[in-house]
């Protein structure tokens, strides 16, 4: 008679202690699982706060066409070495001829592609004063430590256009790896050219160099 | 004279399905029909797929010439001339007028949904927009896009073959050059002018709907050639990226371990990581 009531409390204890087992093992695999999720949204959401500011940084600093165009490219350049990774993108932009060529003429060549993209693109922001920049989708691609961030451009005098942005994150802040408009990646698409340049001339990076030199000289 | 028609219809079909097949056997190429597209290939030579290039810049030459000379002073012309207004609805009865194709390569894409909004656009606009003059249904829930019989090849499969500029209509493919032939056999207004006996209906709408495309462009054309140290490859290389991008529908692209962009490896190639063996030699 006494033994079923023991036998009942211990049962009940066991399964208390089973319960309370497999509640705390519950949490814990929430918790594993939770956590690096959390930690992944508040990435996002740095991702998406470091575009914003950059791109009213850009506006701010460079739509006002009142501001001399060489005091523009100069703070475009500030911006570009800031925010891009400028030597991963001329990595990137050479392809197979960057472990071709030595140091000194990566050097060189990275120089000079910094002084074309400023030609390129300090004068291109005029006229956005007032530009709406509304952030979409943000995604992480697997490896790398990169994040696409996807965003609607939409300037007061011209269709609104469907930009990807490409970071990094690295040391707690992002670079800019690429940006995407409407399909079309920067990147890519002076890799492509690059490519054929230099596929060419036998794969000389001096020709090229000596070709995008002219071309910034040309722009002045 | 029908039957001849469709005696051609017929032959240009057989010869797109032979082109499509031997482009279906390049198992490597994606959706995006970009063949030979693998991650990770950072040492091979990038595959431009372009082996008619010699001829192909030939062709490029002579069509800027032809732009330089004719097509950019007509939409320059056009542009200071025309109105605003004006050229807004020389766009939308060009657009009007290709609804019927339009919606064919939405059906044959199986995209109902963009099929319903061709449909309504055509049928809004062709009466309260008043012949196509007015594109009313845009701010109605049915916004305008595009489709062409080279994206459905594309969507169900077809490699572009290889890369090729055609005289006056510019870059294109294997694929989007049998896609433009197909798309003229869709075109209701093929027949109309057969049938009414008027001629040149096509050149003329072709001429003037390739003026407006150029009226709109000026500035990022010339903006794209400033600083071009090969524009021949400058274009090949966005010409792909933009079909590719069309083909998606403009969606973002979510491949993550294939080529992102065209035939080129991504940035997931080892000297694009955070762990390039040579990153310290760049400052």
């Amino acid at each position: 008679m006494r033994t079923i009531p023991r036998q009942l409390t211990e049962t009940s204890l066991n399964r208390r202690a089973l319960l309370r087992w497999v509640n705390g093992a519950i949490v814990g695999v929430l918790a594993l699982v939770w956590l690096p999720a959390s930690g992944r949204a508040d990435q996002a959401d740095a991702a998406g706060a470091f575009l914003l500011s950059l791109t009213d940084r850009a506006i701010a600093e460079l739509a006002d066409e009142s501001v001399p165009v060489a005091e523009r490219k100069q703070r475009f350049r500030q911006l570009f070495n800031d925010n891009f990774d400028v030597p991963a993108i001329g990595r990137f932009v050479l392809g197979r001829y960057w472990r071709s060529a030595d140091k000194a003429a990566q050097g060189e060549f990275l120089a000079v592609f910094e002084d074309v993209m400023v030609d390129r693109f300090a004068p291109q922001f005029a006229g956005y004063a007032g530009t709406k920049f509304k952030i979409g989708a943000i995604r992480e691609v697997s490896e790398n430590n990169q994040i696409m961030v996807s965003s609607t451009v939409a300037p007061p005098n011209a269709e609104a256009a469907h930009v990807d942005w490409r970071l990094r994150s690295r040391d707690g802040g992002f670079k800019v790896l690429d940006v995407v408009a409407q399909g079309l990646s920067m990147a890519q698409t002076l890799r492509s050219e690059y490519g054929s340049v230099l596929k060419n001339s036998g794969g000389k990076i001096d020709a090229l160099i000596a070709l995008l030199r002219k071309r910034t000289n040309r722009a002045g | 004279m029908e039957f001849s028609v469709i005696r051609r219809f017929a032959a240009v079909l057989a010869v797109l399905l032979a082109l499509t097949a031997c482009a279906s056997q390049d198992k490597d190429a994606p959706a995006s029909g970009v063949p030979g597209e693998s991650a990770d290939v950072y040492d091979v030579e990038d595959d431009d797929n372009d082996p008619l290039e010699t001829v192909n810049r030939f062709m490029f030459a002579f069509d800027l010439t032809l732009d330089v000379f004719i097509l950019k002073p007509a939409a320059a012309t056009y542009r200071f001339l025309v109105p605003a207004v004006v050229r807004d609805s020389v766009r939308s009865v060009i657009r009007n007028l290709r609804s019927p194709v339009v919606l064919a390569n939405d059906l044959f894409q199986g995209e109902m949904a963009r099929a319903e909004t061709t449909t309504m656009r055509f049928l809004i606009n062709s009466t309260v927009g008043v012949l196509g003059l007015i594109d009313v249904a845009d701010g109605w829930g049915y916004p305008h896009h595009d489709e062409d019989f080279g994206q459905t090849l594309a969507v169900h499969g077809a490699g572009e073959g290889f890369y090729l500029v055609l005289p006056i209509f510019g870059p294109s493919s294997v694929r989007d050059g049998a896609g433009l032939v197909v798309d003229t056999f869709l075109d209701p207004l093929t027949y109309v002018g057969r049938i009414y006996d008027i001629e040149d209906e096509l050149l003329i709408r072709t001429a003037v709907g390739g003026i407006d495309t150029r009226s709109r462009n000026i500035d990022t054309i010339d903006d794209l050639q400033r600083d071009s140290i090969d524009f021949y490859a400058r274009i090949r290389s966005l010409y792909r990226q933009s079909r590719a991008n069309e083909i998606r529908n403009g969606a973002s692209d979510d491949s993550q371990t294939s080529g992102l962009y065209g035939s080129e490896p991504d940035f997931s190639d080892p000297d694009f990581s955070d762990d390039a063996d040579n990153s310290e030699t760049t400052d």
